[in-house]
Formats: structure tokens, sequence, C-alpha cells
């Protein structure tokens, strides 16, 4: 009996809310592989979250007789993503990634970039109107900056307790951004606005100034907020690695190994923070619906910072490109070129939507620098 | 009803901690950051593209 009691006593432990959360893990594991929703990130914590699911699971750290039996995800949580380590690396290889030369034959495009920040500070005032502890707020509030590392490097700073629904909250939507900004963008345009075409010239950019940008870049953003020196720093590193011409190894790595092996810890450890206790809360529900109002007042903010712009400029410009300042690259560009050719398909508008959508990347990390420079001061 | 109740609570109780225009103060302060950055770097860009145009 007692044998018997040895082998299936644990099952008696389980929870209805540990149920629960085996179902949340099965959804993001169906979303990542039917709709291939950010698969890189939503099956490694789809299937992470089933693991710290199971009762008394040794995957996470576990209190038995007062000896604490420390889990290979806590681990992994401490060793990269409490130190912040982890989305630093995963920038490098971001940064790797982008071409910034749309955005540099254009830089004015850059101020839309900034514009469709708006989402995070709007998001980070009602967070806290409604009751979230102000560092909390902030982190909620990034959501907006619709940026992972950024996500996940601010929340961690600022030792958010909402983090596992806050990263599973920021990819999620940075997913379905196909679906949230079309309407949020035709609400916000008249029919004659979204018609106004952008014929593309390819201007030269010089190497010299590819080679520039990404150390002048994090000069100046390092010497306003000095706090987002890590975050800018590593993704123009990357950029460096680049556009340098010197180091391709060093880029293809940073590119594919490096990015790919951070994002299979990182989705796995973050999982770590999805036990039910911490993520089945009300507070999850509202971060679900604060994490939509960032992405939704970022698209107005960028939309309607190019409405103003074309009060005052000469040539005009399609104020749908304002949109593509969130940071969920290609994707927001991709949806605005397509909302461009479906009102005029002669209208091609994504060499500008992937200018502005760059120039997002950038911003959003500023942004995340910004709020870590003001809201600190609120530590403990 | 239960949302709203807890909401109101939450307010009153932040407000006795950190005042809302403060936090206000300091996301509009964040905004208007980013913007003052973004236009610096574009001059930047600007001058650094015309200073190397026709060179490689």
């Amino acid at each position: 009996m007692q044998a018997l009691q040895d082998l299936f006593g644990n099952v008696l432990d389980l929870q209805w809310q540990q149920v629960v959360m085996w179902v949340i893990g099965g959804l993001l594991i169906f979303l990542a592989i039917k709709k291939e929703m950010e698969p890189s990130l939503l099956l490694p914590i789809g299937f992470g979250t089933i693991l710290v699911n199971l009762p008394n699971s040794g995957a996470v750290t576990q209190i038995v007789d007062s000896i604490a039996e420390i889990g290979p995800l806590n681990v992994l949580f401490d060793a990269g993503v409490a130190n912040e380590l982890f989305p630093l690396l995963l920038f490098v290889g971001i940064g790797a990634m982008i071409d910034f030369k749309p955005l540099l034959s254009n830089p004015k495009l850059m101020i839309f970039g900034a514009a469709a920040q708006f989402g995070i500070f709007f998001t980070l005032c009602l967070a806290f109107a409604i009751g979230f502890d102000v560092l909390d707020a902030a982190s909620i509030a990034i959501i907006g900056a619709a940026d992972g590392p950024t996500s996940i490097f601010v929340a961690t700073s600022f030792n958010s307790k909402y983090l596992g629904a806050i990263i599973v909250v920021a990819y999620s939507y940075m997913a379905l951004v196909p679906i949230i900004q079309p309407p949020v963008v035709k609400l916000v345009t008249t029919r004659k606005e979204r018609l106004i075409r952008m014929p593309y010239a390819e201007k030269n950019v010089s190497k010299i100034t590819l080679i520039l940008f990404p150390i002048v870049i994090t000069a100046i953003a390092g010497l306003v907020a000095p706090k987002s020196v890590a975050l800018v720093g590593f993704l123009m590193f990357g950029n460096l690695l680049r556009v340098c011409g010197v180091l391709d190894s060093l880029s293809e790595t940073a590119q594919k190994v490096l990015a790919n092996l951070i994002t299979l810890f990182l989705g796995l450890t973050v999982a770590s923070q999805m036990q039910a206790e911490s993520f089945l809360t009300l507070e999850t529900l509202m971060i679900l619906g604060l994490g939509l109002m960032a992405f939704i007042f970022d698209t107005i903010g960028g939309v309607f910072v190019a409405k103003i712009y074309n009060i005052f400029s000469k040539t005009k410009i399609n104020p749908m490109i304002g949109a593509c300042g969130i940071s969920a690259f290609p994707m927001s560009a991709r949806v605005i070129n397509k909302m461009g050719l479906e009102e005029d398909n002669q209208n091609f508008l994504l060499m500008h939507a992937v200018g502005v959508n760059v120039s997002g990347q950038i911003a959003s990390v500023i942004a995340g620098g910004l709020v870590m420079t003001l809201f600190s001061t609120y530590l403990g | 009803m239960l949302f709203l109740t807890k909401a109101a609570q939450a307010v009153a109780e932040n407000a006795d901690k950190i005042p809302f225009f403060e936090v206000l103060e300091k996301s509009l302060l964040g905004w208007l950051g980013i913007f003052i950055v973004t236009i610096v770097i574009i001059l930047v860009v600007a001058i650094m593209n015309k200073a190397t145009s026709g060179k490689n």
C-alpha cells in the first residue's frame, strides 16, 4: 500500500489550476505550430508551462523537508534572465540581422519610430491608474515596445512579479500585429489619406555612414539615458558586426547560432515564471487588456504624428506608415504595405514602411532605457 | 462590479503613495525624451550622409 502511495501519491497533489495551465501551454504550442505565431518563443514557453505545472515538478525548485531542491529552469533563470544576460545576448543577434539602409537613406522617418512609442507611456499611466504598482505598471507598459528582449530586460530590472504574463502577452501581440493594426489604422485615417502615394527613390548610403551609425547611436542614447547603454549597445554591437565587412563569420554566428541558442534557453527559462499560482490571477487578465491598449495606442500615436507632419510638409506622406513605428519587424511593414496595395495596387509603401519599422527598433530600445532611467528612483 | 470596486480601491491606495501626476509627468517626459534623442540622431545622420556622399 505504501509503495502504491509513493508511486502514485503525486497524482493526488494535482490541482485544477495546474490543469488550466496545461491547457494554456497546449494553446501556446498550437499557436506556434498550427498558426506559426512566433514559434521560436511560444513553443518553448508552451512546453515549459506544462513542465512547471506538473505537481512537485523537478524542473523548478521545490522545498522538500525544508531543503530546497534546485530545479534546472531556476538555474537557467538565475544564470541568464534574472541578471538580464539572455535578452542582451539576443540583441547582439537581432542587431546583426537589421539592415538600416532604408532608414539611413531617409532618416527623418525616425520621427515616426519615436511617435509609435506613445502606447508605452499611455499604458504606463493607465496601468498605474487602475492600481498596479508603478514599477509593475512600467514593466507592463513596455509590452508596447513590441520587443521581447526589451520587455524582459525592463521587467527583470524592476523585479516585476508579472514577468511570465508580460512576456507571453508581448510575444503573442507581436504575432497578432496583422490582426490588431489594420482596424486601428482604418479607424484613424481617411480613405483619401490611405491613397497617398509615396514613390521610392533609392539613395546611396555610404559604408562609412553604415559603420558610424551604430557607434553614434550608442553614444547619443547612452549620454541621454545611461540605463539604455546595455540595451542599445548590444543591439548596435550586433549591427556593427554586420556592417564592418571584416567579421562575416561572427555576424553569421550572431544572427543564427547565438540568436537561436539564446531563444531556446529564453523560452524554456521564462516558462519557470508560468506557474499556476502566479499566472492565473485577475492581474494576468488585466495585463492582457493593457498590452492590447499599448499596441493600439502605439499605432494611433505613429499615425497621428504622420498626420501632423502632413499639415506642415509640402510633400505628403501616407500616414499609415506611422503605424510601422512599432518594433514588430518586419510584420508591421508588411501589414501596412499590404493595406496600401489594397487601397491602390500601384502604391508600394514597403521601403518607406521598412525604414519606419527599423527606426521603431531603435526607438523602442531607447524608450526602454528612458523608462528605466525615469522610474528606477522608485526601486526600494 | 468586483473589478471596478477593486480598481477604485487600488486608485485610492495608490493615491497615498505616488501622485498620479508625478507618473504622468514622467511619462510625458519619457515620450518627449525619445523625440529629442531621435531629432539629434536624425541631424547627426543627415550630417554623416552629407559628409560621406560620394565616398564608400
